[in-house]
């Protein structure tokens, strides 16, 4: 069944087409994940997603419900959480407060108790420990009393990946997860992220440029140039499309 | 229509000295990100210098000039003895460290120069010219053209110098300014002298129009300032210019029309600081940061 | 004696060490790949070569010493710091970007500024664009061409594809090799898409922890059962 379904949608900014006429759907428990050229409109739809861009036409479903009539603010609480392709961390902060910083926006501790510190203390411990598994199962948990602030850019990426999946969501959506990462390292994110999904239930929506990656753990790709879609299916059919090849992956694919 | 008009001119007049200092503070908050508390006071002490020369017999345009020479290089000591060791810290240092630069300059002023009040003279002629039924001094038309000239020499410098393009990269970005090879800490010294001698020149406008020169004759100038550069937007030249002509009209109307408010001072700047914080915090040209994704 | 030579380097920031003792040499129109995992100290190499860093050991440039040489000091001496993320001047217009770019160069930048736009034309339809609307493909061009501005001896490239499409990345370092081969200016490119990069360069090191495990001719490097695991993917 279809946790996403994004149809038609189109978005301006004055008169420039960001996006025009997309379509596509992605199943529950699916990782999809979403290529194309740099300016194809790719970082467009995430934020088209997660309501910090209006779009200026068409519906997107997210589980059933209008995802376009629901505030920003409210995305968390309807599962959905997103990293950053220019990383949004708190440099002054230490890698486990920069995870539990996600943590809190799914805290059941609502303000009046948080401000009476009624069962803060408990709430607080657990966090404490769902964020350290978290990172423990990113490979982060050796950095965890480390501030951010100088860490390099690979492992940053990583840590905006920890933050949000303390948001415990149920839709994950990376932008560039991958990017400045060697091929080992980018190895052992892919097996975290598709381990991640099979043990949290996850559904993951990735923009990635590191087609090694793409390959081995979507199910789905589409494939986007000029804010349209130019392809859709799985990865193997992908690579060997011919509009995707000149397009996008030129002669290394 | 004759009082509208008298009124207009006088706010222009006034408004021309706010957009002076304006740029000043908006020349240092685009360059180093501070917000220069001691801006007014700084003016202050340069005015005092002009007013030293005159005292002495020299001619005041000529003392306007040296004072505005003398005060570059000392934006420049301060900003290379007082700030630089501080450029890195938080915002909070930065402020205090400017606010404490206020106290300093102004305690420095009284010392030296005395609290006494001081006569200086004005650039401009006595003419008066009658348009419309009402006024029009050859003081107002002299100080809009001192700012037109200041715009434009400001213009020329950053938009079509080698130096002002260099200026212009470090202040969008100080790290790669460095790569390519620019001097950004020179370039940040040369941007404190360049607001300092602005200051020398709006203290030298605004003075003349006041009763005498006191130690407290810029305070009230600085706060109008800050609603100008506030009001257009800390990192715009062109909305200082706006913002500043904009609170000295709102102020001369405000206090010819509505009553009670003539015997409150400084309650426009502060409502229009208050009103563009709430509505429009980047102020009306001021940037909003949109980055392409 | 080679353009750029860096021995016994130690450095990093605050008290955390990242460099440890490493020797490492770039030769006159050269192109160099610096390989190694997250955090081995690519970045930090070439910021301390660029004087972004402060570092202890030895650094030459052409028989100068750089180090604790000011970034616009080294800059001027002729080494181009391009660095990770890009750093284009975003509200500057394009061209005052390329201007910039040969700010510390004697003589007129205009004929240079041509010649790049020739080379990249995509960036002479956007010249009087703000850098900041540029796409991140454009923006990489850009920073390439303010780096080459100033005609240097050295040009030192941190990720130039992060972020990159494929066919951009492609399109990237055919150029870069395309001016190497044109102009001998020599490289040093620290860079995650190893296959590409060692597809242009010469010769290779690999980073771990701060200093140089292992290095050679590209195409042995290449061959390497260890680096063919850890950075290229097969």
């Amino acid at each position: 069944m279809a946790l996403l379904s994004v149809e038609d949608v189109g978005v301006r900014f004055g008169g420039v087409v960001a996006l025009d006429g997309l379509s596509f759907t992605v199943d529950e428990g699916t990782i999809c994940a979403l290529i194309g050229p740099n300016g194809a409109g790719k970082t467009t739809l995430f934020n088209v997603l997660s309501r910090l861009y209006q779009a200026t036409t068409g519906a997107v479903t997210f589980d059933g419900q209008n995802l376009l009539a629901v505030p920003s603010h409210r995305i968390a609480e309807l599962g959905m959480a997103r990293t950053f392709q220019n990383l949004a961390l708190f440099p002054a902060l230490t890698v486990l407060e920069n995870v539990m910083t996600g943590a809190h926006s799914s805290g059941k501790v609502g303000f009046t108790r948080a401000a009476l510190r009624i069962g803060v203390g408990s709430e607080e411990r657990r966090m404490r420990a769902q964020s350290h598994e978290i990172l423990q199962r990113l490979s982060l948990d050796h950095l965890a009393d480390r501030p951010c602030g100088g860490l390099p850019y690979g492992t940053l990426k990583r840590i905006e990946i920890a933050r949000a999946l303390a948001l415990s969501p149920r839709f994950l959506m990376l932008d560039e997860p991958a990017a400045g990462l060697t091929h080992s390292e980018v190895d052992e994110l892919g097996a975290a992220i598709k381990s991640i999904r099979d043990d949290f239930s996850l559904t993951v929506l990735l923009v990635e440029h590191h087609m090694a990656m793409v390959m081995q753990i979507s199910d789905h790709v589409v494939v986007m140039d000029f804010g349209r879609k130019i392809a859709d299916g799985p990865p193997e059919v992908i690579r060997n499309d011919p509009a995707v090849i000149k397009a996008y992956l030129g002669a290394s694919a | 229509m004759a009082l509208f008009l008298s009124q207009l001119f006088i706010g222009i007049g006034n408004g021309v000295v706010y957009a002076s200092v304006a740029l000043a503070l908006v020349l240092i908050f685009r360059t180093t990100g501070i917000l220069n508390f001691a801006q007014g006071e700084m003016a202050l002490f340069s005015t005092y210098i002009t007013w030293k020369f005159t005292d002495h017999g020299m001619p005041v345009v000529l003392a306007i000039i040296l004072s505005m020479a003398i005060s570059f290089i000392g934006g420049m000591i301060i900003e290379r003895v007082l700030i630089r060791p501080v450029e890195s810290a938080s915002p909070l240092t930065i402020v205090i460290v400017t606010l404490g630069m206020f106290l300093a300059i102004n305690s420095l002023a009284q010392l030296i120069f005395g609290t006494g009040e001081k006569q200086l003279p004005s650039p401009f002629p006595s003419h008066r010219y009658h348009v419309l039924g009402t006024t029009l001094t050859a003081q107002t038309i002299g100080l809009v053209a001192v700012l037109a000239v200041e715009c434009l020499v400001l213009y020329i410098l950053f938009q079509r110098t080698k130096m002002g393009l260099a200026f212009r990269a470090v202040a969008n970005n100080v790290e790669s300014s460095r790569l390519v090879g620019i001097n950004s800490g020179l370039m940040l010294m040369l941007g404190w002298g360049m607001a300092a001698a602005l200051g020398a020149l709006a203290g030298a406008m605004v003075v003349p129009t006041q009763p005498a020169l006191v130690p407290s004759s810029m305070q009230s100038v600085l706060v109008l300032s800050f609603a100008a550069a506030a009001l257009g937007g800390f990192d715009s030249p062109l909305g200082a210019v706006v913002g500043g002509l904009v609170v000295g009209v709102a102020d001369a109307m405000t206090h010819q029309y509505i009553d009670g408010l003539d015997q409150i001072e400084l309650v426009v700047p502060f409502a229009l600081i208050l009103l563009v914080l709430l509505f429009r915090p980047n102020g009306l040209f001021g940037k909003t940061v949109v980055e392409r994704v | 004696m080679a353009l750029l030579e860096i021995e016994g380097l130690t450095g990093g920031y605050g008290p955390v060490q990242v460099l440890h003792e490493l020797d490492l040499e770039v030769g006159d129109g050269e192109v160099v790949v610096v390989l190694g995992a997250n955090g081995a100290g690519k970045t930090t190499t070439l910021r301390a070569i660029s004087g972004m860093i402060s570092a202890k050991g030895r650094i030459t440039l052409g028989g100068t010493s750089i180090v604790g040489k000011s970034p616009e000091r080294v800059a001027r001496l002729g080494v181009a710091h391009v660095p990770q993320g890009r750093g284009t001047f975003t509200d500057l217009t394009v061209e005052e970007n390329l201007r910039l770019g040969g700010y510390a160069r004697k003589g007129g930048v205009a004929e240079d500024v041509q010649r790049w736009f020739t080379t990249f034309p995509r960036l002479e339809e956007r010249r009087t664009q703000q850098a900041g609307n540029l796409s991140g493909g454009e923006q990489q061009m850009l920073a390439i061409a303010r780096g080459l501005m100033s005609r240097p001896r050295l040009l030192l490239l941190d990720e130039p594809s992060l972020g990159l499409a494929p066919l951009i990345t492609q399109d990237l370092f055919q150029r870069l090799s395309a001016i190497n081969e044109e102009m001998g200016t020599a490289m040093l490119i620290v860079e995650q898409n190893a296959n590409l990069a060692l597809a242009i360069a010469k010769r290779a090191y690999v980073l771990e922890t701060g200093s140089i495990i292992s290095s050679g001719p590209a195409s042995e490097v290449q061959q390497d059962d260890a680096v063919r695991k850890a950075y290229l993917g097969y």
